[in-house]
């Protein structure tokens, strides 16, 4: 469960979240909807500590997000999944090396077991001939299936 | 923003790059990317500002050195002192901080930018030890080894450029080049590179890293990082001169 309490963020004189609270339970889908410039990623990336509220709490579970140690926050954001605007592939790497590279950082797997992997999950999303593309050379869809 | 509030978050963003890396093996195989990046990426202006800076250094010396009551040999102590201690660190650096600072600025800018800096913190990533460790450790390893370079292709570039102007023979040259030789010279500039090399790659880094808006931002950043580069490096040569000269 998510919750978040009396959210405040701003940019220099512009007020983006005002008091901004809601609880977010395990199991349901939650929509945030609103016109454009209306804070919808800023609330997001204060969910996931990408920007710091000025004011208010964020509690994951019942432990506050806004108290934990940088360590902690580490740890909760590896469970966190989040799709980009602009899908955020990082340019110089093919699409199998976009995929392959948290598989690189963060487990001991052989180099075959992580292609296999990969390959599993690009042919889930119907990108299976992809693997040796820049993130240029496909379709904005593309990009985000292969996020 | 004033000048302590820049200051303050530079000196945050440097202190935060201390971190366990995620994967030694992955920051291992970054570092020597940009290794090869910033150090064989910048051979070639290198060699070709080194040889030129010496040969006008011979001809120029020689144009001012008109008394017949100095040696001839002389002119190739003026050259190779006036080049390890100031145009091989200082005008290398000068020219390496609008190279690889405009291309770490805009690096880091453009993945600030395009968000591939959250997606790597999303992924539990340490973004200031992953990318812009490697990219200062990679600039004081391959900074100070181009210094080098300079200094020789510089004292090579004025001993050919000595003899095929007829200024000077190769002989009288080296034997110039051997008189009242300070092997202190070196060790100062050496320091000097080492210094500036730091800052060639962390300012530009500190601005790449907080570009905020888009590629007007990153241009006007890059921009920005290498005059602020170029002045720092100008202001710690008078400080590391005065201080150790």
């Amino acid at each position: 469960m998510i919750e978040f309490k009396d959210l405040r963020k701003s940019f220099g004189d512009k007020v983006v979240l005002d008091g901004v609270s809601h609880v977010m339970e395990t199991g349901k889908t939650n929509l945030i909807i609103g016109t454009s410039g209306s804070g919808k990623t800023v609330l997001q990336k204060c969910l996931v500590g990408l920007f710091e509220p000025d004011e208010g709490e964020i509690i994951y579970d019942g432990v506050s997000f806004t108290d934990m140690t940088e360590d902690d926050r580490k740890l909760l954001r590896q469970q966190i999944g989040m799709l980009f605007q602009g899908s955020a592939l990082f340019d110089s790497m093919t699409v199998e090396d976009n995929i392959k590279f948290p598989l690189d950082m963060f487990t001991n797997d052989s180099n075959s077991q992580k292609i296999k992997r990969v390959n599993e999950v690009l042919e889930r999303v119907n990108l299976k001939d992809a693997n040796k593309k820049f993130p240029a050379e496909i379709s904005g869809g593309m990009k985000n299936a292969s996020v | 923003m004033n000048f302590f509030t820049h200051l303050g978050k530079y000196l945050l963003m440097l202190k935060g790059m201390f971190s366990k890396p995620e994967n030694a093996k992955l920051y291992w195989k970054e570092f020597m990317h940009q290794c090869a990046d910033i150090g064989i990426g910048s051979l070639g202006i290198v060699t070709i500002i080194s040889l030129f800076m010496g040969a006008v250094s011979t001809v120029q010396t020689a144009y001012q050195l008109v008394s017949p009551l100095i040696s001839k040999s002389t002119i190739a102590q003026i050259v190779r002192d006036t080049v390890i201690l100031e145009f091989a660190p200082t005008l290398v650096c000068i020219v390496l901080a609008g190279v690889i600072g405009s291309k770490i600025a805009s690096e880091l800018g453009n993945m600030r930018v395009s968000e591939q800096i959250d997606a790597l913190e999303i992924m539990g990533i340490n973004t200031k030890t992953y990318l812009i460790m490697p990219k200062i450790a990679a600039a004081i390893v391959t900074i100070p080894l181009m210094v080098i370079l300079a200094m020789v292709l510089g004292i090579f570039g004025g001993r050919f450029a000595g003899s095929a102007a007829g200024i000077l023979s190769t002989d009288t040259f080296d034997k110039g080049l051997m008189e009242s030789f300070m092997p202190f010279n070196v060790t100062f500039s050496l320091i000097k590179a080492y210094t500036f090399a730091f800052f060639i790659s962390s300012i530009p880094a500190y601005f790449g890293y907080y570009v905020t808006g888009g590629s007007l931002e990153i241009g006007r950043s890059s921009t920005k990082s290498v005059v602020v580069t170029c002045i720092v490096i100008l202001l710690s040569d008078y400080i590391l001169a005065a201080a150790l000269l």
